[in-house]
């Protein structure tokens, strides 16, 4: 049932994002062709042209990102909160399975519009792969990597604390939109200063966490140990949206 | 199997201090068309949603097919709720592939057949339809399966008489015949006649749960009579003696 869930939930995600991660795609292919150009006898409006699309590229990746967090938010409070929910939570499947699917498609969304991002800095500085692919220390440089496996595993740790992270951060916006809930009038107003609360009850959880000698990077453990511990107050929030939403959900 | 398909005991639920319903006992058994009957704020909606497990009761058990409310309840009730409850990007065939996904008792076909019978368009994306069209479509994706209870929150309200009977006539010809319907509504004279028995509701009790040929043998009445006895209300003070 969870696979059906993302399913619906990717959809949403694809209709909502489609238009523009192609837009930043395409403007980014633009500067890149307009820079290509630069030696040319029309310089001078190249560089006109430049400047515009690279202000209309920053303006649509900073839009991609409010966008990324209204959605975030939305597809939570208008799906399982608000009149959606009629149908979401009359559908054969716990509520765990419902905010999980939230949760995966939330965190892809973040993945893949982050990666639009490099993917635009890419194409807007048209590169010789050719002469970058055979660039002798680049072989090198992955020699030594594929030699040396300890430093792939610590890339991995740290990609797995940044995605803790991130899911520390979506489950308080949830938790905080199911305590709005809670509230029968000024829901929204609830939801914010929920927001707020939680915000500072991380915050001295972690500043109390840093301050345990295990938690550091320079080691495997204090990586995996970091991930577990911004995990512990996500599963914590989670649940606690998993509650609300089996025992005091009032879509009215 | 079960004797009874719905089973409540006891329930009681309140929004807050608010008492909406106040200790409901009730059984109804497979094949039957119920009407719950009942003034606004009565109770209907509320027992409604208990049973297709939007809201959790305060106190008490419910059961549909012997089962508790959950999962396996949800995959055999099919409910039409009073509002609108899909996204507009989509268009009416992706939610029957969302139904169809959900339900196993959900039929594509029938649901295409219905539409085209109705005169939707299932490709049309429902940002595009008119309310009376997407009310259509709501209606399509409740029908269409072969549920063992149908609970349908106020599905003639708000429309012309014209298009009562014609929600009624979608409903009686689609619904899967050894399923139940549990219909809500303050229309009576206009379901009255499809309905084998009724539930009066007020103020979050049953005053009466009996069958539709029961009331009119030992009443003599019609039920729309009935309930504007049971649910009369009192005269409003200073307004009987009119402007002197």
């Amino acid at each position: 049932m969870l696979l059906k869930l993302l399913k619906y939930d990717f959809r949403a995600m694809w209709k909502s994002f489609s238009l523009i991660w192609g837009a930043a795609m395409a403007l980014s292919l633009v500067h890149g062709v307009v820079y290509s150009l630069r030696p040319m006898p029309f310089y001078s409006s190249g560089v006109t042209v430049m400047s515009i699309v690279s202000t209309v590229l920053s303006i649509t990746l900073t839009a991609m990102f409010v966008i990324v967090l209204v959605f975030i938010i939305r597809r939570f409070e208008k799906g399982l909160l608000g009149d959606e929910g009629y149908l979401m939570h009359t559908l054969p499947v716990r509520p765990w399975q419902l905010v999980l699917s939230k949760l995966i498609c939330a965190l892809a969304v973040i993945i893949i519009s982050v990666a639009v991002s490099f993917l635009v800095l890419i194409l807007m500085i048209p590169v010789d792969w050719y002469e970058i692919l055979y660039l002798p220390y680049l072989w090198d440089f992955l020699r030594w990597t594929l030699s040396h496996p300890d430093l792939l595993a610590y890339l991995a740790e740290l990609c797995l604390v940044v995605l803790s992270c991130l899911v520390l951060g979506i489950s308080i916006l949830y938790l905080s939109m199911a305590i709005g809930h809670l509230f029968h009038r000024r829901r929204t107003l609830m939801g914010v200063a929920a927001f707020i609360g939680l915000y500072i009850l991380i915050n001295i959880y972690s500043t109390w966490v840093a301050d345990i000698a295990i938690f550091r990077m320079e080691s495997h453990a204090g990586l995996l140990a970091s991930a577990a511990v911004v995990l512990l107050p996500a599963a914590v929030c989670l649940a606690a949206v998993c509650w609300i939403l089996e025992h005091r959900l009032d879509l009215e | 199997m079960n004797d009874y398909l719905i089973q409540c005991r006891g329930v009681r639920k309140s929004y807050g201090r608010k008492p909406a319903l106040t200790g409901v006992d009730l059984e109804v058994g497979p094949g039957r068309i119920v009407g719950l009957l009942g003034p606004n704020g009565s109770g209907k909606t509320t027992l409604i949603k208990l049973l297709c497990g939007l809201l959790r009761p305060t106190a008490g058990t419910l059961a549909v097919d012997g089962e508790r409310i959950g999962p396996a309840t949800k995959a055999v009730v099919s409910y039409l709720p009073d509002r609108m409850y899909f996204a507009d990007w989509m268009r009416a065939v992706d939610l029957f592939q969302l139904f169809r996904d959900f339900y196993a008792d959900f039929s594509y076909e029938k649901a295409i057949a219905m539409c085209r019978s109705l005169g939707v368009e299932p490709k049309d994306r429902l940002k595009t339809m008119s309310k009376g069209t997407k009310e259509k479509v709501q209606l399509v994706l409740v029908m269409a399966r072969s549920a063992k209870l149908y609970l349908l929150d106020e599905p003639i309200a708000g429309v012309d008489p014209a298009a009562r009977d014609f929600i009624l006539r979608t409903i009686l010809t689609n619904y899967d015949g050894e399923g139940t319907v549990l219909l809500s509504t303050h229309l009576i004279s206009d379901v009255e006649k499809v309905l084998d028995e009724v539930i009066f509701l007020k103020e979050g009790r049953i005053m009466l749960h009996e069958t539709v040929d029961a009331i009119r043998e030992q009443e003599g009445r019609s039920v729309d009579a009935l309930f504007r006895e049971v649910f009369q209300a009192g005269p409003v003070f200073g307004m009987e003696g009119g402007m002197s």
